[in-house]
């Protein structure tokens, strides 16, 4: 067992590292372990990270590589693949979505003891501390899901095969974006048994300075998220610019596949602020120092621009891959192109640059200089015209088409009309005079689950159910789909619509307890929050017994154009037999003869040479 | 397998011929790129649903916005501030309903109108781009955007930071998990908020120990109280009132601070200024 082994490994890191700090202690003349918990916490964690990634594959792909030996991959086939180190795209695009959906449900039981508690006035079932620690890991958890299950999930699985790759452009490094996750999801875990951490996702300083060591393992935790983010960004990058086939310029690439090359330049170019503000952080704990302590000239504040520097981008890593999939489905599932095609992606590319002015939207309160607020609120609003474009994107490729409602299009249309309401919503948050109230009341909360919830998670749904056939070889019982469409659906909207009235009340977020008047609103919450979590059920039970019992599909069962759908479900290693020659748009529904790729096999007609393929432009 | 890409500088139209010509090559069938059986149809189904859709929209828009200027949705203005942040709101929300009106009016529309129950054997019409329609909805939401900057945003943010002289000064200062009220003017320390009615407030904020922040849900304003550094606010209350009345007359503080967050409030008192007066100096 691989996964075993990498264990173990990680075991002996550990060991090395917290006793290697220890020992240099005592070396030193100091005790080993008294006061010292958090500096061997963190070599611990660096020794059983290094550990674990040499033990689970880094050894046998990498390092014997570069010691002159000859690698020696796993080679497992069946659902062995799936629990060890694989540099298959599909495979680790399948470890991302199982594992992080499998933290959704975590999260969401998260989400389900909050609203447990917050269903009556008083303490219900948790105090303060519990419900502080618990708030907490909900945000983290739910985070890591919002920017890793699209990106890493989907974006691995679909956009090689979209763009016709037999694979990315690192396999092995996008293999060791995935296996660091289990580390973070370890670490967040464990930090339970050193207190917790009750700051938040958001870790202000100086709150997460001075209370509980699970602070410490959070910071590590996260930063480890991050290298994983960083690498993911990079390898699509580069496989989005490199491996593209012959004939997909950057004009016929899936809006799906732009929408995850605008998401990764961000992953690339700003997860280094939120691990830059965490590591100051645990300088200021470990080493004594005072980057946020102002009693050292430090500066609270500081934290807060650099983590929002960071943290207001990463809502567009998880909301423009939502804008591609739904795209994608409305124009698969109507039967027409995607409506202003070239003024989406100019929307999706703009909206990452002014993601990068806009951060300070969530500090209007704090008390930074007053003429920064009036530049802020204007370049935040200027977002709503990219966001603009996307629903016209969106609104004229349903406009005169054929709605085929599948589930994957019902969940497409429903991000419509949440994320409608996430949007403007939003502007309620940029608008200074009405987000100095709003700001840190439950208003917020509803907003950004309008967002991402509403959002992303349902592009994330719809994707799923969209490419489940690929993924399996088979079809998903649409009966069930429903029932879960409809659940989420009603159950999203009346449990966070019914948010946005207990903020406007007087409502604060991150509280154990209210005021009692807003008690009838919050059961109301609770109840409606009950029914969301339930409807997950349903889909847990439709996806285990589909991919175990489903319908066997053929290989185009929605009758897609993009290259995808052209190739075996579920996929040959390797993904095309032979390498598609791209020739038209992949989204042009509705011109007759008009194809997005042929074969040399299928086409009949011989594979022109790389030669006749880079000189089509002069024959016209 | 990799490949590079050809220099490919060609405009979208270049890019369509190409198509057609490596298309022709490879798959020597014959095409037509629009076909009229399709076209005359698709024009008066778009006539009919545009005076459809803008009818829908037009009426449901008119009354929304006729039902929001009566219906009254926010809680107790207490404070001068209060008026100025919930006609921001107010403002911002006539400005969204048409934009939510028209979104779902289309989409409510073309899933009523155009939904298939069975794969659909027809493709849509293939129309990938309009610039016309395009660059007309470019122009109404960057003039919806610019306006809702200039109002109700710069203009009201003026409103809402009151004159730069305050009547009265009041030091607040948070610590894990409470808020110490102290009066400089006469040197009174209380442990409620109490304030004048009509009377504009300079209150200062700092912190002994982690940010807080300090919202009082009644008058629409918060400010964060940062250790190392003095905030600052102005509040004109407007209403007198107090928690006993209204729970939105507390303190409450509103930044995640560890612990008891969510037991650091305390109680606001507005008073009638003749009886703050002889509040402030009755120590
Ligand atoms: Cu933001
Ligand atoms: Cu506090």
């Amino acid at each position: 067992m691989p996964v075993l082994f990498g264990l173990l490994s990680g075991l002996v890191g550990l060991a090395l590292g917290g006793g290697g700090a220890a020992a240099v202690r005592a070396l030193s003349g100091r005790p080993a372990f008294d006061g010292a918990t958090e500096l061997i916490l963190v070599f611990s964690y660096i020794g059983a990270l290094i550990g674990w990634v040499l033990g689970i594959g880094g050894w046998r792909y990498a390092v014997r590589d570069w010691i002159g030996r000859a690698p020696r991959p796993f080679n497992k086939t069946g659902t062995a693949r799936y629990f060890a180190f694989s540099t298959d795209h599909k495979v680790i695009g399948i470890q991302y979505i199982v594992t992080f959906i499998g933290l959704m449900i975590l999260g969401g039981l998260l989400a389900m003891l909050m609203r447990f508690e917050l269903s009556q006035v008083d303490e219900t079932i948790m105090g303060s501390d519990i419900y502080n620690r618990v708030m907490s890991l909900h945000g983290i958890i739910m985070v890591a899901v919002a920017v890793a299950t699209v990106l890493g999930g989907l974006g691995n699985f679909a956009v090689p095969l979209m763009i016709g790759a037999k694979d990315m452009a690192f396999p092995r490094l996008n293999a060791l974006s995935f296996w660091l996750n289990p580390p973070v999801a370890i670490a967040l875990l464990s930090s339970w048994f050193f207190g917790g951490w009750d700051t938040g996702w958001t870790a202000y300083a100086p709150l997460s300075e001075t209370n509980a060591s699970g602070q410490v393992l959070f910071i590590l935790a996260v930063f480890t998220f991050g290298v994983s983010s960083i690498l993911g960004g990079l390898n699509f990058i580069a496989t989005i610019t490199t491996m593209r086939s012959p004939g997909m310029t950057w004009g016929r690439l899936p809006i799906f596949v732009w929408s995850i090359f605008a998401a990764s330049i961000i992953s690339l170019l700003f997860t280094q602020f939120f691990a830059a503000s965490l590591v100051m952080i645990l300088l200021d704990r470990v080493a004594g120092m005072g980057f946020f302590n102002p009693d050292q000239g430090g500066d609270p504040l500081l934290y807060q621009h650099v983590f929002w520097f960071y943290s207001h981008p990463a809502v567009y890593v998880m909301i423009l891959p939502g804008f591609g999939i739904t795209l994608e489905i409305l124009s698969h599932f109507s039967r027409k192109p995607v409506f202003a095609y070239r003024w989406a992606v100019a929307s999706m590319l703009s909206i990452v640059f002014m993601g990068a002015i806009v951060w300070a939207h969530h500090m209007f309160t704090t008390g930074m200089a007053d003429y920064l607020h009036g530049p802020f609120m204007g370049l935040t609003e200027l977002v709503s015209i990219p966001t603009g474009i996307i629903f016209l994107a969106a609104l004229g490729t349903i406009w005169q088409g054929k709605l085929w409602m599948k589930t994957p299009m019902l969940f497409a249309l429903a991000f419509i009309f949440n994320f409608l309401f996430g949007g403007i919503t939003g502007i309620y948050n940029a608008d200074v005079t009405t987000d100095i109230h709003l700001q840190d009341s439950y208003w917020v909360v509803a907003h950004f689950h309008y967002t991402i919830v509403g959002g992303e998670i349902f592009a994330l749904m719809a994707g799923i159910y969209y490419w489940f056939p690929k993924m399996t070889g088979r079809m998903y019982d649409e009966l069930l789909a429903n029932l879960h469409f409809w659940g989420m659906f009603i159950g999203f909207n009346v449990t966070f619509g019914a948010m946005f009235w207990l903020g406007v009340n007087g409502m604060n977020r991150r509280v154990a307890d209210y005021e009692p008047h807003l008690e009838g609103n919050n059961l109301f919450v609770s109840a409606a929050g009950f029914y969301l979590g339930m409807s997950f059920l349903i889909f847990l039970y439709n996806m285990w017994i589909s991919s175990r019992h489903g319908p066997q599909v053929v290989d185009n069962p929605w009758r897609a154009r993009t290259l995808e759908w052209t190739v075996s479900s579920p996929p040959s290693e390797h993904n095309f037999p032979v390498p598609p020659l791209v020739v038209g748009h992949p989204h042009d529904y509705g011109i007759p003869g008009e194809k997005h790729a042929v074969f040399a096999a299928t086409g009949g007609a011989p594979m022109p040479s790389e030669q006749e393929i880079h000189s089509e432009g002069d024959r016209s | 397998m990799p490949s590079r890409q050809p220099a490919d500088k060609k405009t979208d139209d270049e890019a369509d011929n190409t198509t057609d010509n490596v298309e022709k090559q490879t798959l020597p069938q014959d095409k037509e790129k629009t076909s009229p059986s399709v076209k005359r149809p698709v024009l008066e189904n778009v006539k009919r649903d545009t005076v459809i859709i803008a009818t829908i929209w037009a009426v449901s828009t008119l009354v929304l916005e006729v039902l929001f200027t009566f219906v009254d949705p926010f809680p107790i203005k207490a404070a001068h501030q209060a008026e100025v942040s919930d006609n921001s709101f107010r403002i911002l929300t006539h400005m969204g309903l048409p934009v939510i009106t028209f979104t779902l009016t289309v989409l409510g529309y073309s899933i009523a109108r155009y939904r298939c129950p069975t794969f659909p054997l027809e493709d849509g019409p293939p129309l990938r781009q309009n610039t016309q329609v395009s660059t007309i909805w470019l122009g109404i939401t960057s003039v919806l955007c610019f306006v809702s900057v200039i109002y109700p945003g710069l203009t009201e943010l003026a409103e809402f930071r009151g004159d730069p002289v305050s009547d009265l000064r009041v030091d607040v200062t948070g610590l894990q998990f409470s808020w110490i009220v102290h009066y400089p003017d006469t040197d009174k320390t209380s442990t409620d908020l109490v304030l004048p009615k009509g009377r504009q407030v300079e209150l200062f904020t700092t912190s002994n120990d982690v940010v807080h922040s300090l919202w009082i849900p009644a008058f629409r304003t918060k400010i964060d109280a940062v250790p190392g550094r003095t905030n600052s606010m102005k509040i004109t209350p407007i209403e007198t009132g107090s928690y006993k009345e209204d729970p939105l007359f507390r303190v409450q503080c509103a930044e995640l601070c560890g612990l008891n967050h969510t037991l650091m409030k305390i109680p606001v008192r507005v008073l009638e200024p003749d009886e703050f007066d002889k509040w402030l100096i009755d120590n």
